[in-house]
């Protein structure tokens, strides 16, 4: 038999999984604008990894974030000569972040928080009848 | 399967009834947790062929719970699980657990009243 209010653990799970997928966006938002001389790496965006959790008895134990991943350090070279990071043929080094590939899994992970949300409130429902069981 | 008077067949056949809700509720809970999860195939639970058997049988506590990968078809990350479909699974589960509950508060209902005399 499962464990008592097992279900709060799920939707938490995946809460804490969109919620850092919600930060590692913020933060490559927060970085996409970071230029760096040609000589250092640019900042490199941030992908969250997950997994899903099996449970002892098959019905599974949510989600859990496993790391995260870099993308590309080589980012974009760009002619920018007045800027004081160029280097001698005038070329700065910027981040390969695509600010509509991070809106995009804005609204994912803002969604999939949201749903973790519900699953949350119905397992409360779901419980307080439990609850009620001899009243 | 011992038949006394306050755990009768009815009310372990309900108990295993809600057994099976739970362990669902947990599997769509954990269905939706894994969402965007590369490679997750979606959890179903069936318990009420097996429950219905075991009624037919005489013990409802002979009753199973069976946990499957759904076979839908996977999206390009390798993952199958509908939110849609999963939200309105959990909702339905959740009536269901409802109505299990109240057919065993009636079946106390009913106990208290032997008992009591009122």
């Amino acid at each position: 038999m499962s464990q008592m209010f097992s279900s709060f653990a799920v939707a938490t799970s995946g809460m804490g999984a969109y919620k850092t997928w919600l930060n590692a966006v913020a933060d490559n938002i927060a970085n996409m604008d970071n230029v760096t001389s040609t000589d250092q790496p640019a900042f490199q965006e941030r992908f969250v990894q997950v997994q899903a959790v099996d449970g002892p008895d098959g019905v599974g134990d949510g989600v859990r974030v496993t790391g995260v991943q870099f993308g590309s350090a080589d980012g974009i070279i760009q002619y920018d000569p007045n800027h004081p990071l160029a280097d001698a043929n005038g070329m700065v080094r910027r981040p390969d972040v695509s600010l509509s590939d991070q809106m995009v899994y804005m609204q994912l992970a803002q969604r999939g928080y949201q749903a973790n949300v519900r699953s949350f409130e119905t397992a409360k429902e779901a419980y307080e009848s439990i609850l009620s069981i001899g009243r | 399967m011992a038949v006394s008077g306050i755990s009768d067949g009815v009310t372990q056949a309900l108990r295993m009834a809600i057994n099976g809700i739970d362990a669902r509720q947990q599997a769509i809970a954990g269905n939706i947790a894994n969402v965007d999860t590369p490679g997750y195939l979606a959890r179903q639970v069936r318990f009420e062929d097996s429950l219905a058997q075991a009624m037919a049988d005489g013990d409802p506590t002979g009753a199973d719970v069976t946990v499957s990968q759904s076979l839908a078809a996977t999206r390009l990350n390798g993952n199958n699980v509908n939110i849609d479909f999963e939200l309105l699974a959990q909702k339905e589960n959740a009536l269901r657990q409802r109505l299990v509950v109240q057919a065993l508060n009636a079946k106390y209902a009913l106990l208290r009243t032997a008992i009591t005399g009122q």
